[in-house]
């Protein structure tokens, strides 16, 4: 029966809305698919603290990187 | 990386996920991507971060909810607890449990990645969507804990672990950097805002535990922008929404409001706090007395029209509830202690210029009990609400109320007429006579309406009863003890000090009756003086005053036997111990109710006397009535009312021996005059006979009131013949002789003597006065014994009825008695001898003369007949007045005075008996004319017998035709006036007339 692998897909699904809102409301700018990848992540047992870091890295380097293809694109 | 295990293979999956959708770089073989991968990876694994503590976590999140309550945005700081809370206990996709590490991880994340929620919550974006989101959740919440929307405004209360609380103990002194909130400004000033929105002051020491009791215990929807309490999304819940949209979508003008949220509880809460007296209300507003009611208070499920006009029904009860409750404030908290009336009136303090008299106690006193069993039945909803056994809504809670919400808008009514529209400044007795009448007249009201309205009756009546409490012990003290003790003014019938009891003005200016007139609303001052009570009496009834119209019936009866009392408690007369008439009054009316209302219980109830056996007694009562298949809602009542109340204030207060079975007076009471006249009239009758039988039988035996009426008669009207004989013969003979009689000296001696001789027991009471008379109105004879004037002094009780005023009546009849005694004396005295030897003397001398005139026997003769015929008319008068008037008079009083009930009606059979006599005597002042002719005669008869004894000679033949012609003519004129009277029948006492006509035809033939 695939009624208990609903449920639990329904549970996840709750879960993740709630997580979602959490996310929302402390402001952190992750959406849906990067909050599923870093519960993965979590999961897999990564340091919360540490894939925060690599997260607002990949954000600053990001940011950098479009503020300079903006610049080369501009100039 | 063949060497790879599938885990590892999973986590680079994820990595690469990660930043591709971070950096958006989609070629995982490019060069940037490369590096940050490998970036990653180095910090994934070779970081220098501790692992992660989940309790670190949890007082992360404490901190940040308790940033948010300082940031007043207590919505959102529930939606935090509750959220975190929420995925703390959900299932994550790949890992077993709840609340594991990877939960406590991921929220670690949340917060490592948070940015400065508490700022960013300033903009409004997020905070809406949140909210939407959020009922979308409490929504699905609703599907599967379908109960939960009944646990009332807190349904989440978490569970309280004992780790929590020891995280809260512990997170106390930790630093603000704690809670992941990067903004952050000092904390002391924040914690202190914190507690200034919060506006309670909660006993709980921590503050968290407060915020915690803040959130759970009861929403506080007093404060504004209070958080919302989560309700279910369902149509009938969210009436008012709709609406609201509803007017939104149609109307472009609309602006919709702030408004307060509450829940049906709290309005019923505060419903019914409001009508126990609180005043400081969330919904309900006092200003000035008057209660409204708030403007944005709504309902979810109710309209804000429907709602409003809900509570303003409300808050017009609360209004009346509390105007009366001021009044029950004001009125004891003059008095000390809350305490029975009667007892402290005079002593109670003088906080104000007009501390409250008994009546006003009393009726607060009754008052106070109604209320007490109001705030009992509100104390029951109210731990109905609070049980939740079954739903209480408003509409239910006001149905149950509604008998007691009718009372009370009753009594509001009663108490506007009868206390608050009376201007301030009214004397004591006004306003206490106004609240009875007042009562009074609205139990005749509600009376008269029947069944319909037996239960306001019944409360109406039990207030009465207590209300009339202090009269009716003012009455008793009056009647049973003869003293009016009223320190507070307030009876209507008021005691004038300055007159002792032992004076002679006592019965008739002693008190003073109040009565208040309807129409005109002013005080009229009746003083009785003069006809005793009767005065007061007449006044009332033609003006159609008021003055506590329950006691007018009985009024005079009052006064009367208050008199009375007072009399013979001062001719030390012993006075018998009575059960007091307020205890009488109730015992009869309870009677009469159990007569009229419980016929069956009759028996039982006369046999037991106790309370304990009362109450055994009615549920014996109750059983009965079951077998005997009556249905009496009203009965009911009765035993209810009988068990509330029947710790009852009797025992305690009144200190007596009252035993009484108060349901008695909550039964309705048909024909409530009937009551009265059943009830209280007869007690006050009864007393009234007793004391006024007491009083006459005592002035009769031991004061010889009738001997000393009969004294008055002797003297006066000269009854006792053979003595008052030897006196004014005396004075008559001295006339005769021309001797000066009017000497005081001589007068008194003959009076002593004469007195002293058959009655030695007057003879010093009885003296004789001479007034001086102007001498121009003793031109005439028969004016010569004007100005003598008897008196007789009458000892003190007697004094009441024998009065000075009335001596002076007895006084003028006593004149014309012997204005007519010496005009027959004069005649009787005269001698023919006298005459018919002078004639033979002239006869010798002058012969000659005489032929000439008219022959001396002739004249003689002439003299003979004008003789007989004064004689005849003196001595008719005589007869006519002695006996005719005078005796049958004198008979009838003695009747009456056997037959008189009371002092006053003595005083006015007296005083009737007098004017009887004076009219017939001929001595008003409108039938002088009458008296005046006859006093011609008397006259007349005084001329006639003085020339008479100056002998034969002394006089003319002309004044022979003179004295003839005199006589015809005051025959003629009282023959044409009473002739005339009669005809006209012009005056009331016409039938004296008619006896003095046919002694005058008698006259005239003769």
């Amino acid at each position: 029966m695939a009624s208990p692998a609903n449920a639990n897909m329904n549970a996840v699904r709750e879960t993740m809305d709630v997580l979602l809102e959490i996310s929302r409301l402390l402001n952190t700018g992750l959406d849906m698919e990067s909050l599923s990848i870093c519960v993965r992540l979590c999961e897999q047992g990564i340091n919360p603290e540490a894939l925060s870091s690599v997260i607002k890295e990949l954000r600053r380097a990001s940011d950098s990187l479009k503020a300079s293809e903006n610049g080369t694109s501009q100039g | 990386m063949a060497h790879w295990s599938r885990f590892e293979k999973e986590l680079e999956l994820e990595t690469r996920r990660l930043i591709s959708h971070f950096t958006s770089i989609q070629d995982e073989e490019d060069q940037n991507f490369q590096m940050t991968l490998k970036f990653a990876w180095s910090n994934f694994k070779f970081h220098s971060f501790l692992d992660v503590n989940r309790h670190n976590v949890q007082r992360s999140i404490n901190g940040i909810h308790e940033k948010l309550m300082v940031h007043s945005d207590l919505s959102k700081a529930e939606s935090w607890l509750r959220l975190t809370e929420e995925f703390l206990s959900s299932p994550l996709p790949n890992t077993e449990g709840t609340k594991s590490d990877v939960h406590y991880s991921v929220v670690a994340l949340l917060l490592h990645l948070s940015d400065s929620p508490s700022n960013t919550n300033y903009c409004e974006r997020p905070r809406l969507k949140e909210t939407e989101k959020e009922d979308e959740f409490d929504w699905a919440k609703y599907l599967m804990e379908g109960e939960d929307i009944d646990t009332g405004p807190f349904p989440d209360t978490p569970e309280w672990s004992e780790d929590e609380s020891e995280e809260e103990d512990r997170q106390q002194p930790l630093s603000r950097e704690d809670s992941g909130i990067q903004v952050d400004r000092t904390p002391q000033e924040d914690h202190e805002q914190n507690d200034k929105t919060v506006q309670v002051t909660w006993t709980v020491g921590e503050p968290d535990s407060r915020a915690w009791l803040e959130q759970h215990i009861v929403t506080s929807y007093w404060v504004p922008n209070s958080p919302r309490f989560p309700h279910s999304l369902h149509l009938h819940s969210n009436l008012y929404n709709v609406w609201d949209q509803h007017l939104y979508n149609t109307g472009p003008l609309y602006l919709p409001e702030e408004k307060s949220f509450v829940t049906e509880t709290q309005v019923i809460r505060e419903t019914l706090w409001l009508f126990s007296g609180v005043k400081k209300l969330f919904i309900f507003q006092h200003n000035d007395g008057k209660v409204t009611v708030r403007n944005d208070v709504v309902v979810t499920h109710l309209t804000n029209n429907c709602l409003r006009s809900v509570l303003e029904h409300i808050a017009a009860y609360g209004q009346a509830v509390s105007r009366l409750q001021k009044f029950i404030d004001e009125v004891t908290d003059h008095s000390a202690e809350p305490c029975p009336p009667g007892l402290n009136s005079s002593s109670s303090s003088k906080k104000s210029s007009d501390p409250p008299f008994r009546t006003y106690q009393a009726f607060v006193w009754a008052l106070y009990k109604y209320f007490t069993s109001f705030k009992e039945e509100l104390n029951t909803i109210e731990k109905d609400v609070i049980a939740k056994d079954e739903t209480v809504t408003l509409s239910s809670v006001l149905e149950r109320l509604s008998p007691h919400l009718a009372q009370i808008t009753m009594l509001h009514r009663v108490f506007c007429i009868g206390v608050a529209d009376v201007p301030p400044g009214m004397p004591h007795v006004l306003r206490a006579s106004h609240l009875l009448n007042t009562l009074y007249k609205a139990i005749i009201e509600y009376d008269s309406v029947g069944e319909a309205s037996e239960q306001s009756v019944a409360l109406l009546f039990s207030l009465w009863v207590e209300t009339v409490r202090p009269y009716l012990e003012i009455v008793d003290e009056w009647i049973v003890h003869g003293h009016l003790f009223d320190p507070a003014k307030e009876f209507i019938i008021q005691r004038n000090k300055d007159v002792p009891v032992n004076h002679r003005d006592f019965w008739y200016a002693t008190y003073t009756l109040y009565s208040v007139s309807e129409t005109v609303e002013s005080e009229e001052r009746l003083s009785d003086a003069a006809s005793g009570s009767s005065g007061g009496e007449q006044a009332s009834s033609s003006r159609q005053h008021t003055m506590v119209s329950f006691l007018k019936p009985v009024l005079k009866q009052i006064i009367m036997a208050g008199k009375s009392m007072q009399l013979l408690r001062n001719l030390d007369c012993k006075e018998t111990e009575q059960k007091s008439l307020y205890t009488l009054f109730l015992e009869s009316v309870q009677t009469r109710l159990r007569h009229g209302e419980e016929s069956p219980t009759n028996t039982v109830t006369k046999q037991q006397a106790t309370k304990k056996s009362l109450i055994k007694m009615q549920s014996i009562v109750a059983r009965h009535l079951e077998l005997d298949d009556i249905h009496d809602p009203l009965l009911a009542i009765n035993f209810a009312r009988l068990y509330l109340e029947q710790n009852d204030f009797h025992e305690k207060f009144s200190g007596g021996n009252v035993i009484l079975d108060r349901s008695s007076e909550s039964v309705t009471c048909q024909t409530f005059e009937l009551t009265l006249r059943s009830c209280l009239y007869p007690h006050i009758e009864r007393r009234y006979i007793e004391c006024c039988g007491n009083l006459m039988r005592t002035l009769k035996k031991v004061y010889r009131l009738l001997g000393y009426l009969q004294a008055m008669r002797n003297y006066f009207l000269l009854e006792a013949g053979d003595t008052m004989y030897d006196f004014y013969t005396a004075i008559f003979d001295k006339v005769l002789e021309k001797e000066s009689w009017q000497q005081l000296a001589f007068l008194n001696v003959q009076l002593q003597e004469a007195v002293g001789q058959r009655h030695p027991e007057d003879s010093n009471r009885l003296s004789i006065f001479l007034e001086t008379i102007d001498p121009a109105r003793k031109k005439q004879p028969v004016n010569n014994l004007d100005g003598l004037t008897l008196s007789y002094k009458v000892p003190w009780p007697v004094d009441i009825v024998i009065s000075s005023e009335c001596q002076k009546i007895y006084n003028q009849v006593f004149l014309l008695l012997l204005q007519i005694k010496w005009a027959k004396y004069s005649l009787d005295t005269l001698r023919f001898s006298d005459l018919t030897v002078a004639a033979k003397t002239q006869e010798g001398g002058q012969s000659e003369e005489s032929t000439a005139k008219e022959p001396i026997n002739q004249q003689i003769h002439r003299m003979f007949l004008l003789r007989v015929k004064l004689m005849h008319f003196v001595n008719s008068l005589h007869n006519y007045i002695m006996t005719r008037i005078l005796h049958s008079t004198g008979l009838e009083f003695q009747h009456q005075v056997q037959e008189a009930k009371d002092l006053d009606q003595l005083i006015k059979i007296h005083y009737r008996y007098l004017s009887t006599i004076h009219d017939r005597c001929l001595l008003r002042e409108k039938v002088s004319f009458v008296k005046e002719a006859i006093m011609k005669v008397l006259n007349l008869v005084l001329i006639f017998s003085d020339r008479w004894q100056a002998g034969f000679g002394a006089w003319k033949i002309e004044s022979i035709d003179k004295m003839e012609s005199d006589f015809k003519n005051c025959h003629m004129f009282l023959g044409t006036i009473l002739n005339k009277a009669v005809c006209r029948g012009s005056f009331p006492h016409s039938h004296i007339y008619i006896y003095i006509y046919i002694y005058i035809c008698v006259c005239v033939r003769v």
